[in-house]
């Protein structure tokens, strides 16, 4: 073989594993890497929407505002109770509801699909009552499901991954001709 | 085939232009901006279920009706004004939205402490159980029964029922000497007394006034009920046309509220009782006065004859004679056209008032400053109007029996007080806390033995501070009632720590000047963080230990009981509401009956737990020719009350008139005056600024560990100085080193200097921060009455 030849051929291996190098980061940074971020976690109970909605529930009975305005998030285990004192059905769910929570009178550890870090305030009064938005503008629409999603949990941060960053706040808020100082989101 | 360097690094190469084509990094480098939000060690708030509760904020005697974000009931997270609160309509001041850090923060006691070692010194102070604490202290009070004049309170509260709880523990126990920090409601309170023949602070119809002349009083900066005044200020700019009020601030400082006034008038120091009288020559002379009400509900405006024959100088002739407009022009430095104008203006804008009390109103004052600007009032007919100044009004609350008496009780009570107040030299009355001061190292009358401090700071918010630490020395024994760390507290034997705003029951009834009846309830929200007791439960306890008649005297099991039972009265009165909704105006109702919201005692007391304040609008302003109970029945310009007190001298001592303030230390070698001024960022009360509303200062007001005085370019000027510049003030008292910050609102000549600041206690996020000003203040006190102002002292300035 001659040097030059060695050369080239070094110099196509050379290319390949280029690609090679860039495919695989790429498969890896849009693959794996998501996925390694990400843990997936079961809620401590399944809670089926749908059912609540046929018995013609409405959302805001679990996620209204209170009195003062304040959002009530997702409830304390005394909503479930108003209904769920005694299981109503055979449900696996319902009765570790009943025996796990409501007679012992534990908060249910819900995992939240959209917990805003602590640096953000966030009032939900000011996007829904004030600016009239939809719910499932930001959140998923939830009332066709009988089975709850798991939650993907970032590693790294520990908050969900449905989180809004600050890019899509400010976002919505020019869009929406809404003010974008520092102040409106970081108190 | 060999892979060698090259197709390694085309590998490498590959693989970062993938990775930077892939989220990986941007979402990494991204995500690490909250990755350190969920260290464990951070400290991260409570999660949970959030819930507003109702209370009522002692921070201050403003008493606003506040809102608490609970988290899980149990950890607070927020303080917000209250909007059914009529008083503050919502509003909160830096001092409450911040409170929160007094709670949580670590200046707090944890538990009672006894100095063990010598005063002062934080080290030696260990703790003891509440049981050893009260013993103890049970022990000291038997021991000095036989002489219990020798017993004495200080107050930082002038009212409530806490305070009366102190002042009632002394009178059981036989000692006159109950005293409170100083106030402006004590000359107003003597004034009117001597005016109109009773002895109380004066309520202003802010709200329905269309024009206010404010000399001195910094109404939007702190003044009376703060975020009372500053919903009136935000009432008076939301009207217009000729429902608009005028707002006329006559100051040296070119303060915020001469910067928001519609006039400021920047007066030369110390003259505004000059002033007050020059505008009333003018609307005497011009024949502008309230004919009506002077000519009959007044006595001695026009020259008079007493009974027995003598003739007296009148008013009139007084004004028309001392107080033209040139001299007043060239005492104030005002111009006499504006003098003029300004006099118009106030006479015939109806309804219009005028009110005094420099800064916040924590100083005594001046009896006949106080006089000369409530006379404005009078020759404007706006004494007892809408729209004007009238008596304060209290809440119609159940007496509590009278305290029991022993032999012992009587004959302490009737010594001397140990201000001298009441006594030959000082007829007058009134709580003479600098009297006191001095006599206490002379031992007169006599001695001091044992000091109780309630909620006051003293050791740094009176002037000439060290009389009050000179005085310390001579006392054996200091307990101190507070929940903080503060200056006094550390240098206390025994340290008694109370609950904070948060954590106990305790009544406000607002500070001076509010035209409704008004009973705020302070109730716990949270668990007391710590070993404390409130100082009401303490009393009761320690009266039972005494036994006897002390004990009699506090029939209750505790403080709650006590403050329960007074509450009847208000549900028995006919008239009343508890605020249960928002906009309310009590102003635009006055005399006006309410039906009361609630059925009996009991339910009145859970809604006052649940909203926080009662109201009534119906006790209205006493009918003129019934009101005055001085000795002509009427409104006296000339004060026969003073005759009859046994002061003695010419007719001007019994009118009000000005008299130029003898300050301390020659001209030559103080050519500046030093005068304090006081800002709603800064806290000078009991308290010390937190960081968080330290943050709120400019750097011109606070840098480091420096904090700054005002001064005039010109002034700076003539002393070689510039923006920035560290110098020492010396004055007769003392010195201190600030900086200076250079402004145009500064009067040449003056240097003005922030109270509140430069503690040297509390915690280390609140200590050595400025200086303060109080090391460097003179005490002037009024001769006749010995009333304490601080308003200004010679000053020397020189680089640092
Ligand atoms: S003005 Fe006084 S009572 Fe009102 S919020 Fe401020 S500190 Fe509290």
């Amino acid at each position: 073989m001659s040097g030059e030849h060695t050369q080239r051929e070094s110099g196509a291996l050379g290319w390949t594993l280029f690609v090679v190098g860039f495919v695989g980061a790429l498969f890896v940074g849009w693959v794996v890497f998501p996925k390694l971020l990400y843990s997936t976690q079961q809620q401590p109970l399944n809670f089926n929407h749908a059912v609540h909605m046929e018995n013609d529930m409405a959302c805001e009975d679990c996620h209204g505002f209170r009195e003062d305005g304040s959002y009530v998030g997702i409830p304390q285990v005394e909503k479930c109770a108003e209904c769920h004192e005694e299981p109503m059905t055979e449900s696996e769910a319902e009765a570790k509801l009943v025996t796990e929570f409501v007679e012992p009178g534990k908060e249910i550890p819900w995992l939240s699909y959209t917990r805003q870090p602590d640096n953000v305030f966030f009032s939900h009064a000011a996007h829904v009552l004030m600016a009239e938005m939809e719910c499932t503008s930001c959140h998923r629409d939830a009332s066709q499901e009988e089975e709850t999603p798991p939650v993907q949990v970032n590693r790294l941060t520990g908050y969900p991954k449905g989180i809004m960053k600050m890019y899509k706040c400010e976002d919505c808020h020019a869009r929406a001709s809404v003010h974008n100082g520092c102040d409106v989101c970081h108190k | 085939m060999k892979v060698d360097r090259r197709a390694f690094v085309k590998l490498i190469a590959g693989g970062i232009g993938g990775t930077l084509l892939s989220p990986l990094p941007w979402k990494l480098a991204d995500d690490s901006a909250i990755w350190s939000q969920n260290w464990s060690w951070r400290p991260s708030p409570e999660r949970g279920e959030a819930t507003m509760v109702n209370t009522v904020c002692q921070l201050c005697p403003g008493g606003c009706g506040i809102r608490v974000r609970l988290i899980n009931g149990k950890r607070a997270v927020r303080l917000d004004g209250n909007p059914n609160n009529p008083l503050n309509q919502g509003g909160i001041c830096p001092l409450g939205a911040t409170g929160l850090q007094y709670h949580y923060g670590i200046s707090r006691i944890e538990s009672p402490l006894k100095q063990k070692g010598t005063r002062g010194e934080v080290k030696t102070l260990e703790p003891i159980t509440w049981d050893e604490a009260v013993a103890l202290l049970a022990a000291k009070l038997k021991s000095l029964r036989a002489q219990p004049q020798g017993l004495v309170c200080l107050s930082g509260k002038q009212n409530g029922t806490v305070s009366e709880f102190f002042s009632r523990f002394l009178e059981a126990y036989g000692s006159p000497n109950y005293l409170t920090m100083p106030a402006a409601a004590q000359a107003e309170s003597l004034g009117v007394f001597l005016s109109q023949g009773v002895r109380t602070p004066l309520s202003y119809d802010f709200e329905n006034a269309r024009m206010i002349l404010s000399f001195g009083a910094d109404l939007i900066e702190g003044w009376g009920a703060p975020c009372r005044m500053m919903s009136a200020f935000r009432l008076w700019r939301s009207k217009s046309g000729s429902q608009k009020t005028r707002l006329v601030q006559i100051e040296t400082r070119g303060s915020l509220t001469a910067s928001q006034a519609d006039e400021w008038l920047a007066v030369a120091p110390g003259t505004e009782a000059a002033l007050a009288l020059g505008l009333a020559h003018v609307i005497v002379r011009e024949k502008i006065y309230d004919r009506a009400f002077v000519d009959n509900y007044t006595h001695g405006f026009d020259d008079w004859t007493d009974s027995q024959g003598r003739r007296h100088q009148g008013f009139k002739s007084m004004l028309l004679e001392e107080y033209t407009p040139a001299r007043v022009a060239e005492i104030t430095g005002v111009q006499q056209e504006k003098i003029v104008e300004l006099a118009r203006n106030f006479a015939l804008t109806k309804p219009a008032l005028a009110v005094s009390g420099r800064g916040q109103g924590k100083m005594d004052g001046s009896l006949y400053e106080f006089l000369a600007v409530l006379s404005l009032n009078a020759l404007v007919g706006s004494v007892h109007r809408p729209g004007g100044v009238s008596w304060a009004v209290t809440p119609p609350l159940a007496p509590w029996p009278k305290v029991v008496q022993d032999s012992t009780s009587r004959n302490g009570l009737r010594s001397e007080r140990l201000d001298g107040s009441g006594g030959p030299d000082l007829p007058l009355g009134g709580h003479l806390l600098y009297n006191f001061l001095e006599n206490v190292p002379k031992g007169k009358p006599y001695p001091t033995k044992m000091l109780w401090v309630y909620e006051a700071n003293p050791a740094h918010d009176l002037a000439d501070v060290n009389l009050f630490v000179k005085a310390l020395e001579k006392i054996d024994t200091v307990v101190s009632f507070s929940s903080f760390m503060d200056e006094t507290t550390v240098m206390a034997d025994l340290i008694l720590p109370a609950p904070t705003f948060l954590e106990r029951f305790e009544d406000v009834s607002g500070d001076r000047g509010l035209q409704y009846a008004y009973f705020g309830l302070s109730r716990p929200v949270l668990q007391p963080r710590f070993e404390c007791r409130h100082p009401g439960d303490v009393l009761i306890k320690l009266a039972k230990m005494l036994g006897g008649s002390v004990a009699a005297s506090f029939p209750w099991d505790n403080y709650e009981e006590a403050l329960q039972a007074r509450i009847q009265g208000l549900a028995a009165a006919p008239s009343g509401r508890v605020a249960d909704e928002p906009g309310l105006q009590p102003w635009s109702h006055l005399g006006e009956r309410l039906a009361p919201n609630y059925g009996s005692a009991d339910e009145l007391w859970e809604m006052l737990q649940e909203h926080g304040c009662w109201y009534d609008t119906s006790q209205s302003m006493p009918s003129l020719s019934s009101a005055f109970k001085t000795p002509s029945g009427k409104f006296e310009f000339y004060c026969q009350a003073l005759k009859e007190a046994g002061v003695t001298g010419s007719d001007s001592t019994y009118l009000p008139h000005y008299q130029p303030a003898d300050l301390p230390g020659g001209k030559e070698e103080y050519p500046y005056l030093l005068m304090p001024y006081e800002v709603m960022i800064i806290e000078n009360g009991p308290l010390a600024n937190q960081p968080f509303m330290t943050k709120m200062l400019f750097d011109f007001e606070l840098k480091g560990r420096d904090s700054f005085v005002e001064i005039n370019p010109k002034t700076a000027k003539e002393v070689g100085l510039r923006e920035g510049d560290r110098v020492e003030l010396t004055t007769a008292i003392g010195s201190v080193k600030v900086r200076l910050h250079l402004t145009e609102s500064a009067r040449p000549g003056v240097i003005f200097i922030p109270l509140g600041l430069g503690h040297s206690a509390f915690d280390r996020y609140i200590r050595g921060k400025g200086a303060n000003a109080n090391e460097v203040l003179a005490v002037l006190q009024e001769p006749l009455t010995g009333l304490a102002s601080w308003w200004g002292t010679p000053v020397k300035i020189s680089r640092a």
